[in-house]
């Protein structure tokens, strides 16, 4: 755990039960999120990248306790956070907050934006009378908004205009750390730009760290300091962003990474196509998750799941046989 | 050119609702050559779907309503063509998939009866024989263990394979042209690739025509000849592939192109994209001149007075901007 971390994960896990079909025998689970460690440093952004249910935005939500975790721990700040009790987890969401992928659905559509906003200063007995819409028309120009527009509702804005709004609620009570879930997967990509934008001025000016959860590998490279990659509520790789679009380490990653079509023409890189289908959470395969996909995989990745081991200083992936360091060390030495 | 398909000559689609008129296609043309993929891009209420549906006469109803223009399909002009003959070319002769196959679907029917009864409603044929071709369809799409999967409902599969199932049945019939709207949105990228493979592999095999729908430039240069830019109605840039990725000349498009994060490029040290100012114009209020001119950073007088044409730049290029008329 190094010592500027503002927020470390130890074996967080979250399990759904799922019901038997036959007098409700089951003691299955979906593992959502099955054992994620890592850390965040204070000012960083650490992206997650990964396809629909691999468990990215459940951990996010898991790390404010808006999904109750299985298992494991977060300390946030120095505190643990699993083992607060409720008034002590209200105090502390003031420092932790979320954006969500749709803003129209997030926000409430017969209250006005000044309201929305704050809403946050009410819950917590902030910012009283007067005091409070000064500080909502603020936070309304903090994000490129006009103070104006403190009394319309949600509808009368564009889908950017309201992802401003989402921001700025998240915002309100000075956060140290927000987790951005799709944050901009819902917009058009000139709008995208312009709220990826806004976000890194606001982590400058404000200090803030964010956990950037997406499934757009452009816009993940484009925000994030480090990257982790989830499989199956795993995360199979954890690097730092320039080295692991150079040279990714995990197998999934590789293919991840060569199956987003480039806007571009003429620069055709080698294509790995997977076969099939990511697999069921009700049913992970044996072994490592990835070896029913994967082109490299040996007898030993159908039985042992590789943990995530650290391949070079910052660098970490969970495969018996990783890219990067295949040449270098002998694989699978246990 | 007799290798033309289709061709769309001054497309106008308009949403009358209440007192509002929204006219989501303002002269469009456009021609799809055979055996060809052309792109058409553009963000949300561009135009793109409106184009696309224009074609088979799938607009929302009363409301929609092509006002102007031709869209003359081996032949036939679909634009004028009665009811019963849009049923005869619809699913035979021109087919459609869209972006969330779940929706298209019937969820109570197995997937091999929806495969069959296309084939049955156009070519006639006999229930048993339309299973088998059901059977042999869903094998050609790629999906493994067919004369299971035709006993299954759209539920049991996963979103790949259900849009694998849509193209099965989309190109039943054998048609010569595909309609492909935003195919691809909702997969994820490991599976994005095994359907764009599929579409590519397919149309190699039969010749077929693509109409690719799309707000993905990515996707657009990895399957498409050709690329219309569609913006508040209108196509703004028109080009073959390599030259419109090369040489965008559109404001519009370059400013799109650039404000793209890449994950093939490091990003610039301030990590701030050039994005595009503003928003897009309200469709039942345009302004005078060109739809672009608030958001353009090389505006001028001329624009906000006249609107330009779609003029040719070279042989393989038009651009609506007055910084590239004659």
């Amino acid at each position: 755990m190094s010592a500027d971390a503002l927020l470390t994960i130890e074996g967080l896990k979250k399990h759904f039960p799922v019901r038997g079909r036959l007098f409700n025998r089951s003691n299955d689970s979906v593992k959502a999120v099955d054992g994620v460690s890592l850390s965040v440093r204070k000012g960083e952004t650490l992206g997650l990248v990964g396809e629909s249910g691999c468990g990215k935005s459940t951990l996010g939500r898991c790390l404010l306790r808006l999904e109750e975790p299985t298992g494991g721990r977060i300390v946030f700040d120095g505190q643990d956070l699993l083992t607060l009790d409720k008034p002590a987890m209200r105090r502390l969401r003031r420092d932790m907050q979320i954006i969500f992928q749709d803003p129209y659905s997030s926000l409430n559509p017969r209250k006005a934006v000044g309201a929305i906003i704050g809403d946050a200063f009410r819950v917590h007995g902030l910012h009283k009378g007067a005091g409070r819409r000064r500080k909502v028309e603020e936070l309304l120009s903090l994000v490129g908004l006009r103070p104006e527009h403190y009394d319309r509702f949600p509808h009368e804005f564009s889908g950017g205009q309201r992802q401003r709004i989402g921001i700025a609620r998240a915002l309100a009570l000075d956060p140290k750390f927000i987790v951005a879930d799709e944050a901009v997967s819902a917009l058009d990509v000139s709008i995208q730009a312009q709220i990826l934008n806004l976000l890194v001025s606001l982590q400058r000016r404000l200090g803030l760290t964010y956990i950037f959860i997406s499934h757009n590998l452009g816009v993940v490279r484009h925000v994030s300091d480090r990257v982790g990659v989830m499989y199956l509520g795993r995360i199979v790789e954890l690097a730092p962003t320039a080295a692991l679009f150079a040279r990714p380490a995990h197998p999934y990653t590789e293919a991840l990474l060569s199956a987003v079509p480039r806007p571009s023409v003429g620069t055709a890189s080698k294509r790995i196509i997977l076969a099939g289908d990511p697999p069921s959470p009700l049913r992970p395969p044996s072994g490592c998750a990835f070896h029913p996909r994967c082109p490299h995989r040996q007898d030993i990745c159908m039985r042992e799941t590789p943990p995530l081991k650290d391949l070079a200083p910052d660098r970490a992936a969970a495969c018996h046989f990783p890219l990067t360091l295949a040449a270098a060390t002998p694989a699978a030495t246990h | 050119m007799d290798d033309v398909l289709l061709n769309i000559e001054d497309l106008h689609t308009y949403f009358f609702v209440d007192d509002k008129v929204a006219k989501s296609v303002r002269g469009v043309d456009l021609s799809i050559g055979r055996g060809e993929t052309l792109g058409l891009v553009g963000e949300s209420g561009s135009g793109k779907s409106v184009t696309a549906q224009s074609i088979l006469r799938l607009i929302q109803q009363p409301a929609g309503r092509i006002v102007q223009g031709r869209i003359v399909f081996e032949g036939t002009d679909l634009a004028s063509a009665g009811e019963e003959e849009m049923r005869r070319i619809r699913g035979n002769r021109i087919s459609m998939i869209f972006q969330e196959p779940m929706t298209s679907l019937n969820p109570v029917l197995r997937i091999g009866e929806q495969i069959a009864e296309v084939v049955r409603l156009h070519r006639g044929l006999p229930p048993r024989e339309a299973l088998v071709y059901a059977t042999d369809m869903l094998a050609k799409v790629g999906i493994a263990d067919p004369a299971r999967r035709i006993a299954q409902f759209p539920h049991e599969l996963s979103g790949g394979m259900r849009q694998r199932v849509m193209i099965a049945i989309a190109l039943a019939c054998g048609p010569r042209m595909l309609i492909a709207d935003e195919p691809t949105t909702a997969l994820d990228v490991t599976i994005q690739a095994q359907i764009l493979e599929l579409m590519r592999s397919l149309q190699r095999d039969s010749g077929i025509s693509i109409l690719l729908i799309t707000h993905d430039l990515g996707v657009v240069a990895e399957m498409a000849q050709r690329v219309a830019v569609m913006y508040a109605g209108q196509i703004v840039e028109h080009a073959d592939v390599a030259s419109l990725f090369e040489q965008p000349l559109h404001p519009y498009t370059e400013g799109l192109m650039a404000s793209i994060p890449r994950m093939d490029e490091p990003p610039s040290p301030d990590r701030i994209l050039p994005a595009i100012a503003g928003m897009v114009p309200n469709i039942h209020d345009l302004p005078a001149g060109c739809a672009f001119q608030d958001r353009c950073p090389k505006v001028h007088e001329r624009c906000r007075l006249e609107e330009p044409p779609l003029s040719p730049v070279g042989t393989t290029h038009d651009v609506r901007c007055w910084l590239h008329v004659g």
